[in-house]
């Protein structure tokens, strides 16, 4: 009844405020009537009722504890308050939210991006963390994994619960709908999507015997590939398409967004390979659930183990062959991922500390403008224990509603990097789910305790007397204060400082990978196209090439088509190496290096915009009967044969493990950007002629004479008629197509376009904020050296008297910041050095240019302090009082 | 003076007002302030205000209830009175409170007589 009453209380608090105002009314002048009787004059009678009465706040406030729930009460009290004082002082609020939203958005942004990249992964698949996804390194190059060593691991390893298989095959599918499609097909060990924890929306999952040979062949669609292609069919399940020329079953449909591991089209079981073919690399990876308490260290040791037993057992396929047992992020992203999304981490925090280190200054200045009115308040009678929950809420408030739109800055920036950094390769989960919820309000918790630190100590160290009597501007300020400002402007100029000198480093990196020469021209106008036709019906090269011939010779007569040609591979792309023997030359034929390996047609340095140095092109006559001819580039020649003519002299290939004749140099053609170009600038290249192995696909270019655009449709359609069967994929220019090989190319830095496209966004604010920073502790200062300027002037000071005595303001604390954030980025540009490319960690460029930047930004942030200095009248200054 | 006036012990505020309405009748908030300061000779230290707090405690408890009235001098203000309720928690608070001090004077004077 009790609560009841008090709860009553807390709605009816204007009634009962009011009543109560009357009724203490009442009381002094009951009181003051009493003394007048007594004898007393007006003025003593009054004055003694007031004392008897004592304070009338104080008696509010022990009413409105009896009466309500004091807590709540205060609470309400206290925020309705704050939020008054706030609005008040408006600048000061919308400054303080805007920052820290933006500080603690990004940090939240940040964290999710970090959550996904490095821990989270693909959407949809459960457990993350405790899979380890394994391939096997050779000795020899090559891929990935051996069947055999799989099935050993999947028997004798007891850290892992559960291990799967991933392969891929090549297939021709024929559904029914379209024409046949020849596809990679994700081959997969029948627990892999349990062991994922992912189910088919429809159908079944894999079962165990779907694996065992001579099992009817099976697929599971993808979401996306049961729209497009089967429009959302609801009996897909148990349609027959025919693979390969047999009959197969879909058995289910996998949940929309789950793409494993690549984007693909369709999931076949496992096909058993015979023993031989068990022990030569197949598979593309495996991945396996930790058991219960096993760290990965345990499990890598382990695989370890194995891998020594099969060694000896297996010499011949097995000798130096080790497994290595990777996490998602360091298997998917690349190995650099922590470090990587560790310093954009790093970075944020930085951001929300420069914030931090804002809002702190921001807060000693208005509690040193305020501390009449608090003084005031605590002379009247409010408890201290009052004006500190007050100057709490205060901060509590501020902190909450830049919170609210961090949450919102958070979801914004989450969404647009997944938009962003989309690829058609790994589909991530970027959900933002209730983690980075709890981060945001973990983050805004402790800048809020930090906040509201500063101006409660300045409050519990008010004197009272000192600030009562003290002249109309409030106290100046004292050592200690002015110090801790001045120090907080040197961190935030240190930490901006930091974070530009790494952005710069970045961009610079990308910027020389991106501005790289290819050794292209004019790939803007160039249109490509991988065309494959269908095996069975080209089964001899000779048809093959009339197929190629007669193609380009199409596309030839195409108008406003200005080359035409083919090749095995895109420039900048990947296309594999093989072994090659030198005559003639230096390099001594044991020792056999591998060299990347194109087949090109006819024609294709004017499509591609490479040039010939010497010799000549491929032409019509080298054919499958015709004497093997090869074209080197630049490089292969100033490897290979320094100083020597290359044409004339020969070398000798291997093809499918074994030699092939020997092929005579017929010309040197120049550098184009191949296989890993960024560390080794030019790879050397042998370039083979199409017509002499031709083959099922090829990438045909088209340089068209206008822009591209306008030429793709026809171009396109031109590809896609050539004959029945055909199919064209990755079609773009070649410009795009670079773009995106450029992502693949280089695993290493495959993440730096992310990396250095954030970077400048974290430098920025932190710039901007510490600018912000600094102004307003210049522009303080110079409002409480008013009087002290226009004595100044009054004095003849002049104008440039003026400008020095503000700018010293600024002086200690950017120079100050300026050296720790040299220093600092002396030691942390070097974490970053694996993303460097063609720059050094410590970059003269960037470290010279970052402290100009900041020196700058310095200088603005001093420009309206010192207009309001200069404005300064004497006469104004000197009476204000 | 000053110095050696009581501070009121924690609730026994409560007491005296209740005891004061019983005795009194209706009264205001000045009215039960004024009679404690002149039954206790001036010897109790008391805010006038503070009685505001014991007031709405006591009402929100049910053992007083308040009214708006008219004074003798014509004066708009708020009267109280006991309730039943409240006699009977008078009843037995001004009994503890006699047990205490009877207990507290027979410890007292036991300390003074081993002296």
């Amino acid at each position: 009844m009790i609560a009841w009453a008090r709860i009553r209380a807390v709605f009816r608090r204007r009634q009962l405020e009011s009543e109560l105002d009357e009724e203490m009314r009442s009381h002094i002048e009951f009181a003051t009537e009493d003394y007048l009787r007594q004898g007393m004059t007006g003025d003593d009678a009054r004055r003694l009722a007031r004392v008897k009465f004592g304070s009338v706040e104080a008696s509010k406030d022990a009413h409105r504890d009896a009466r309500g729930l004091p807590l709540l009460d205060g609470l309400a009290y206290d925020l309705r308050f704050a939020v008054r004082s706030l609005v008040r002082d408006r600048g000061f609020s919308v400054t303080a939210i805007i920052m820290l939203a933006l500080a603690i958005g990004l940090n939240a942004a940040v964290f999710g991006v970090v959550n996904t990249m490095l821990f989270r992964g693909f959407a949809l698949v459960k457990h993350n963390s405790r899979l380890l996804y394994i391939q096997e390194r050779y000795t020899l190059k090559g891929c990935c994994l051996l069947e055999a060593d799989f099935d050993v691991w999947r028997r004798q390893s007891k850290s892992f619960e559960n291990l799967a298989l991933v392969g891929s095959r090549s297939i021709t599918l024929r559904d029914g709908v379209v024409p046949a499609r020849d596809l990679i097909a994700t081959t997969l060990t029948t627990n892999s999507f349990a062991l994922l924890g992912v189910l088919p929306i429809l159908g079944r999952d894999f079962a165990p015997a779907d694996e065992v040979a001579g099992a009817p062949p099976v697929v599971i669609l993808t979401f996306h590939d049961w729209q497009a292609r089967f429009g959302h069919r609801a009996d897909i399940v148990g349609h027959v398409v025919v693979i390969d020329d047999a009959p197969a079953t879909i058995i289910g449909v996998m949940p929309q967004g789950f793409d494993f591991p690549m984007h693909g089209q369709l999931w076949m079981p496992r096909q058993h390979l015979t023993e031989a073919a068990s022990h030569r690399p197949s598979a593309s990876f495996a991945f396996g659930s930790l058991a219960d308490g096993v760290s990965k260290a345990t499990a890598r040791a382990e695989l370890d183990v194995i891998n020594q037993r099969l060694e000896k057992e297996f010499p011949a396929s097995n000798k130096g062959v080790r497994a290595l047992a990777r996490t998602f992020s360091e298997f998917f992203i690349g190995p650099e991922a922590r470090m990587i999304y560790g310093s954009l981490w790093a970075a944020a925090l930085f951001v929300l500390l420069i914030a931090c280190a804002n809002m702190a200054n921001l807060a000693l200045a208005r509690t040193l403008s305020r501390s009449r009115e608090l003084s005031t308040r605590i002379a009247l009678g409010a408890g201290r224990a009052r004006m500190l929950r007050q100057v709490f809420s205060e901060s509590v408030l501020v902190t909450t509603a830049a919170g609210a739109i961090g949450w919102w800055i958070a979801r914004w920036s989450i969404y647009t990097w997944a938009e962003a950094t989309r690829t058609r390769y790994l589909l991530l989960d970027y959900t933002t789910g209730p983690g980075i919820l709890l981060y945001l309000i973990g983050i805004t918790i402790v800048v809020a305790l930090i906040l509201a630190a500063i101006p409660m100590a300045q409050t519990l160290r008010l004197e009272l007397n000192g600030v009562l009597k003290g002249d109309s501007r409030g106290v100046t300020l004292s050592g200690s204060v002015k110090r801790l400002s001045a120090l907080l402007v040197a961190g935030q100029m240190a930490l901006a400082m930091i974070l530009l000198a790494g952005t710069g480093v970045l961009a610079r990196s990308l910027w020389n990978i991106l501005g790289a020469d290819t050794g292209l021209k004019g790939a803007e106008n160039v249109l490509l196209g991988r065309v494959s036709i269908p095996r069975a019906a080209y089964p001899a090269s000779e048809e093959r090439n009339a197929f190629w011939d007669s193609l380009l010779s199409d596309l030839a007569l195409l108008p406003g088509v200005e080359a035409e040609s083919l090749a095995t591979a895109i420039p900048v792309g990947n296309p594999g190496a093989r072994p090659v023997e030198v005559e003639d030359g230096q390099t001594v034929a044991e020792r056999r290096p591998s060299v990347t390996t194109i087949a090109i047609g006819p024609g294709y340095l004017h499509a591609v915009g490479g040039r010939q140095i010497s010799g000549r092109e491929f032409a019509a006559t080298d054919r499958p009967a015709s004497p093997r001819v090869a074209l080197v580039n630049q490089s292969f020649a100033a490897q290979y044969w320094p100083g020597q003519q290359a044409v004339g002299k020969r070398l000798r290939l291997d093809r499918d493990g074994a030699r092939a004749e020997s092929a005579t140099v017929v010309g040197v053609i120049s550098n184009i950007m191949q296989g890993r170009p960024l560390r080794d600038k030019f790879v050397p290249i042998v370039y083979l002629p199409f017509r002499q192995a031709p083959a099922f696909r090829a990438v045909v270019f088209v340089r068209t004479v206008g822009p591209a655009n306008q030429m793709a449709g026809r171009v396109r359609s031109a590809l896609e008629s050539a004959a029945p069967g055909v199919e064209v994929e990755d079609y773009s220019t070649l410009q795009a197509a670079f773009a995106v090989n450029r992502d693949l190319m280089d695993l290493e830095h495959a993440e730096l376009p992310k990396h250095a496209g954030v970077a400048p966004v974290f430098a920025g604010i932190a710039l901007l904020l510490a600018t912000v920073g600094l102004y307003a502790v210049v522009a303080r200062s110079v409002r409480q050296r008013t009087r002290e300027i226009g004595i100044r002037i009054a004095l003849g000071a002049t104008t440039d008297n003026i400008r020095c005595l503000v700018f010293a303001e600024a002086k200690l604390p950017v120079a100050v910041g300026l050296m720790a954030g040299l220093m600092g980025s002396f030691a942390i540009n070097r974490l970053l050095e694996s993303q460097l490319v063609r720059v050094s960690p410590n970059d003269p460029v960037t470290l010279s240019c970052a402290p100009l930047i900041l020196i700058l930004a310095a200088i603005l942030g001093c420009l309206f302090p010192v207009r309001q200095a200069l404005r300064v009248d004497p006469f104004v200054a000197l009476r204000h009082d | 003076m000053g110095d050696s006036k009581l501070d009121l012990l924690q609730g026994t505020l409560d007491l005296m007002v209740m005891q004061t309405l019983d005795a009194m009748g209706p009264l205001h908030g000045y009215g039960i302030a004024r009679r404690i300061e002149q039954l206790s000779e001036n010897e109790i230290l008391l805010n006038q205000g503070t009685i505001y707090a014991a007031l709405v405690r006591l009402q929100q408890r049910g053992w007083i209830s308040a009214e708006w009235g008219v004074s003798d001098n014509n004066r708009r203000a708020k009267f109280y009175v006991i309730t039943k309720a409240g006699k009977r928690q008078m009843m037995q608070e001004r009994a503890d409170w006699q047990r205490l001090s009877s207990v507290m004077a027979r410890v007292l004077s036991a300390g003074a007589d081993a002296k």
